[in-house]
């Protein structure tokens, strides 16, 4: 169980990296003190015929409206709360799509409709559940995933 | 040459994700159109000629899949290009895309000089961005 997490939480760094740099153009260093000041995020569900879970990217404020501006380049440089929560959410699930298909190009996953949290919990359910904490030039980061196996 | 490029999505923020990267890759673009779903899509081509589009699946109203099956029922519109960008890099969800018709597939997140390859090789341009001797290095699609 603890090599399966493992396994998990090296494909998750790349997948989050991956996202993050190639679309988001956000530099991220992992973390290892847990973080707070996370203010907002959101969410995504995944599920195939054996597995199903839920990840969430939790975001300063600060953070979130740093990658809104990278993305949508605004003349004046003002981003509104609609647009930060469309990139939070296309954020979660880039990155849950990348995971998903590190983890076994084979498998169809379903995946839910991203829902944006404007306070979000701190925890995930799942039998396997794990954390991961990064900090940027703007702010900080959080990635939660909990999955379970489909009985 | 530079061409015209329509990006369908229902996301503000990817449209603007892939028009960046597909600026930053050097792709020689013209105009860049964008449509919230396929059915905006579908009318933006009824009056404005797009070289090559770049669609996401999952869409209300008009998904990327459903788009396709129009175009390619449309004698004007079924040659243009078809790239669908998505998330889901399933072998299952890439064969189904070919089989629909779409010309190219790139998965969410990708760089910008995998989107000009794909682009050039679908427009069947070198990457200079004419129509010169044909390129021998073929990858770059996923079919």
């Amino acid at each position: 169980m603890r090599e399966a997490t493992e396994k998990n939480r090296v494909i998750m760094l790349e997948a989050i990296f991956e996202v993050f740099e190639k679309m988001l153009f956000i530099f991220l260093e992992p973390s290892t003190e847990k973080i707070s000041g996370l203010d907002l995020g959101a969410s995504i569900s995944f599920q195939d015929d054996k597995l199903q879970g839920e990840m969430r990217l939790l975001f300063s404020t600060d953070l979130a409206v740093h990658m809104a501006q990278n993305i949508l380049n605004p003349e004046d440089g003002r981003v509104t709360e609609e647009q930060i929560e469309d990139c939070v959410k296309e954020a979660v699930n880039m990155v849950c799509g990348n995971y998903l298909s590190k983890l076994d190009p084979r498998r169809v996953f379903d995946l839910a409709i991203p829902v944006f949290l404007k306070k979000p919990g701190k925890t995930v359910s799942g039998d396997q559940a794990f954390r991961l904490d990064f900090a940027s030039d703007d702010g900080p980061l959080c990635f939660m995933m909990g999955s379970s196996v489909r009985r | 040459m530079s061409f015209n490029v329509l990006i369908v999505d229902d996301s503000a923020a990817m449209r603007s994700v892939i028009k960046k990267i597909v600026a930053l890759s050097g792709f020689k673009m013209d105009r860049c159109l964008e449509a919230g779903n396929g059915k905006e899509a579908l009318e933006i081509l009824s009056h404005t000629w797009v070289d090559v589009i770049l669609s996401d699946l999952n869409m209300p109203e008009m998904g990327g899949m459903e788009m396709l099956a129009e175009l390619k029922r449309d004698k004007m519109l079924k040659e243009i290009p078809v790239i669908i960008v998505t998330t889901e890099g399933s072998e299952d969800r890439k064969h189904m895309v070919c089989t629909m018709g779409a010309s190219g597939f790139i998965r969410k997140p990708f760089l910008p000089e995998e989107v000009r390859k794909i682009l050039y090789q679908v427009l069947g341009v070198n990457d200079e961005g004419s129509y010169g001797e044909e390129q021998s290095d073929n990858a770059g699609s996923d079919f």
